[in-house]
């Protein structure tokens, strides 16, 4: 068992919207954010639509070259900005040498690598426009988000796929609790990208219909983007700033389940295993699980095998469990997911009800005391709640979060 | 750190140009030979147990195959499962050569691959390890600074000194990609004339580097694992110490000079210095830590610069150099005849500046 860290700060960019209290008005609204992809051309495809944070980056703040970086980072910046600024520690403090950064992406700045990829085509290598090439290098947000930030401990940029923003989170937890760090902004990123969008489409997994996890329809997710953070403290660190606990991270788990590089293991081991851990290092039993919020892709594989997970850590209890799933509504954010949906946990914590789950109509028979509801929020009886996201490569990492008594 | 137990290294593995595993690159590197550029062809036996490695990006297979030699030299059982509780993986460029071909694909509207695009997620390498390996415990894929390429080696450091893995795997790992070439020449850093000729580090005749590729792996393990097994380890990784100043390396020079003021001074020092970029932040560094007069060591001059890849080579270098090899010394270094242990360190321009501390076990 781990010792608890504490939550000081939250911010989030999402496809619901921009900041922490547009996020939770349309998450508990039940809102979907999906719309025809604007950031690119989606002609090609045979899906059309995504899920892209409206009215971005046309609303970051004027000035310090904001619009010149790479879209990943400017999410990144934006939910970083409001998570510090939510903690108190302010965004202009001088250098912070044990506050550290823990950014979890998928693709960092793929975007700016496909610019200067299609120059490279077009041009040739003497034509080329290279600075972009050096931005697509996953490191440099961190960098980048390190720097304006002016985090200056120990940081990390992680690639574990879907489960990154997780992983990202949890990492900073580990790093809190051996000493290496007092305070960490951790969370993850991800920018909307044709990359993506026909990777994932050349892999079938982009749906036409709406995103439906655990649905009987249940056909694929659309895509999204955004970024997430948490601001996180040693307790002792937070009690000595007089900072306000907004909740804590009380455990995370992680698992490989080396069987696949995309498919996930059938019978759920590696997702049951993350979660076990979670549990095992907040020191709680699977009774004390109040609300999951899923990973939930609404692919047929992945969500059989979460929810065979699910079944078996929580037996007959998953009846009375409420679980989300919120990528019906934001799409799958990838490296962001881990983080944005870890924010969708705690909000529903702090509003204690389990938001709806966009999409969902009618449960898979096969998924046998699974209670999800589509069309309104579900009342939550107790303080913990789980939080999952996997990935390929086979990566599962769950979060275990833990609301205030009171 | 918090309850620091240190971290020993049981094995170690290598791939560069001049030799596919650590024998035959120690060898060849005090031959005196330099190849630069890419390892070809690169079809290796070593890779055993890896499906179908032509389909995978050239920098999962460098891993995987200086993974597999770490993990013998440690005397690990290479069909048995979760012989390690995790593994670190780390690139600076990830799988940059697949990512460029499915992008080329998507751009020409000619059709991407769906397999080159599974293979291109920055998480190939350590998911192929957990995968072939057979390895459930936490699989975590890192991206690096190009010259400071020790985000791996940290948490798997962190890892094992903590008590919380008894045994972790950590890789580095970077491939060669022909479109960095006019990047690096464009910043004024790459170093032109024959291929015969490698980098000169610290050399007021200096000219920059070449590119090369290679991989680097090292199992770490707990003192009372290893000694539960009775592995034989080759050295003890006591510290690894950092600073992040971003576009300040001034100040992250004297953050590092401060955290590491206390060390004792080293018997060989591998610095990331390339005869480009890393030397100006290096030599303050080492000054102030009163090692200027250290023996320095660096395989660059012979395999080119491959980032997270030449980092984790050095650390593996350093390793066998504290267990007993002898390592060729940069000209002009001093000798190598006083002190303890290695420093092996990390530079980038950007402010991100790493030192690990190797000792005898």
């Amino acid at each position: 068992m781990g010792e608890p860290v504490t939550i000081t700060g939250v911010g989030v960019v999402s496809p619901f919207g921009v900041g922490l209290e547009a996020n939770r008005r349309a998450l508990f609204a039940g809102e979907c954010a999906v719309r025809d992809a604007r950031t690119f051309d989606p002609a090609p495809y045979r899906v059309k639509r995504c899920a892209e944070v409206p009215g971005f980056p046309e609303s970051l703040p004027e000035g310090k070259d904001l619009r010149r970086l790479d879209r990943a980072t400017q999410l990144g910046l934006v939910a970083g900005m409001e998570a510090l600024d939510r903690s108190g520690l302010g965004i202009t403090l001088g250098a912070r040498d044990r506050f550290g950064l823990c950014v979890g992406t998928t693709l960092g700045g793929m975007r700016s690598g496909g610019r200067f990829l299609a120059s490279y085509l077009e041009r040739g290598a003497e034509g080329a426009i290279y600075p972009p090439l050096l931005q697509a290098l996953p490191a440099h947000q961190t960098r980048d988000l390190a720097g304006r930030l002016r985090l200056h401990g120990p940081s990390l940029n992680v690639n574990d796929a879907c489960a990154a923003g997780a992983s990202a989170i949890g990492l900073a937890v580990r790093r809190i609790r051996d000493g290496v760090l007092d305070v960490a902004l951790a969370g993850g990123l991800d920018p909307m990208s044709e990359y993506t969008f026909a990777g994932f489409g050349s892999l079938n997994l982009l749906t036409a219909d709406a995103g439906r996890p655990f649905d009987r329809a249940r056909s694929g997710f659309h895509l999204g983007e955004g970024a997430a953070f948490f601001v996180l403290e040693s307790g002792a660190h937070a009690r000595s700033r007089g900072a306000k606990s907004l909740g804590e991270i009380a455990g995370y788990g992680e698992a490989a389940e080396a069987h696949h590089l995309t498919q996930p293991q059938p019978d759920g081991s590696g997702a049951e295993a993350a979660m076990r851990e979670a549990l095992l290092d907040a020191g709680l039993p699977a009774a004390e699980v109040a609300h999951v919020n899923a990973h939930g892709t609404a692919t047929i594989l992945n969500d059989r095998s979460e929810y065979r997970a699910m079944r078996r850590l929580f037996g007959e209890g998953l009846a009375r469990l409420p679980v989300s799933a919120s990528k019906g509504a934001v799409g799958h954010t990838l490296g962001a997911a881990g983080a944005i949906e870890a924010v969708f946990a705690w909000l529903a914590l702090e509003e204690r009800r389990a938001p709806p789950s966009a999409g969902f109509r009618e449960a898979d028979p096969e998924f046998e005391g699974l209670s999800l509801d589509g069309g309104r929020a579900v009342p939550i009886d107790g303080r913990v709640a789980l939080s999952n996201s996997f990935g390929f490569g086979g990566s599962c990492a769950s979060l275990c979060l833990r609301r205030e008594e009171g | 750190m918090r309850g620091n137990r240190g971290a020993l290294v049981t094995g170690v593995g290598a791939v560069t140009r001049i030799g596919v595993g650590r024998r035959a690159t120690l060898e060849a590197w005090r031959g005196g030979k330099i190849a630069t550029g890419p390892i070809e062809p690169f079809e290796p036996g070593e890779l055993e147990g890896v499906r179908d490695p032509r389909r995978i990006a050239k920098a999962v297979r460098l891993a995987a195959c200086a993974a597999l030699e770490a993990w013998r030299a440690a005397g690990l059982e290479t069909d048995a499962p979760d012989a390690v509780d995790a593994v670190f993986a780390a690139s600076a460029l990830g799988c940059l050569d697949h990512s460029r071909d499915f992008h080329a694909a998507v751009i020409r509207r000619t059709g991407p691959s769906p397999m080159l695009f599974t293979e291109s997620v920055l998480n190939a390498t350590s998911g192929h390890l957990a995968i072939e390996r057979r390895l459930h415990g936490g699989a975590h894929a890192l991206s690096t600074f190009l010259y400071d390429g020790f985000a791996a080696a940290r948490l798997a450091f962190e890892a094992v000194a903590s008590g919380r893995a008894q045994r972790a795997l950590l890789v580095g790992c970077d491939s060669w990609i022909a479109e960095l070439e006019p990047v690096f020449r464009n910043c004024g850093v790459l170093r032109g004339g024959s291929e015969g000729i490698g980098c000169l580090p610290f050399s007021p005749a200096r000219e920059g580097f070449r590119l090369g590729e290679a991989a680097g792996a090292l199992v770490l393990e707990s003192p009372q694992a290893a000694a539960r097994r009775g592995a034989r380890p080759l050295a003890r990784v006591t510290e690894i110490v950092g600073a992040l100043r971003p576009g300040e390396p001034g100040e992250a020079i004297a953050a590092v000079a401060a955290a590491a003021g206390g060390f004792p001074a080293p018997r060989w020092i591998f610095p990331s210095a390339n005869g480009g970029v890393c030397e100006a932040i290096e030599e303050p560094l080492l000054e102030r830590l009163g090692a200027a007069r250290t023996a320095r060591v660096s395989i660059k001059p012979a395999i080119g610069e491959a980032f997270a890849g030449t980092a984790a080579v050095h650390l593996a270098f350093a390793a066998l150099a504290v267990g007993g090899e002898s390592v060729p010394l940069l000209p002009g270094s001093p000798r190598a005849d006083e002190g303890e242990g290695a420093w092996v360190l990390g530079a980038d321009p950007a402010g991100s500046i790493s030192l690990a501390r190797l000792c005898p076990p």
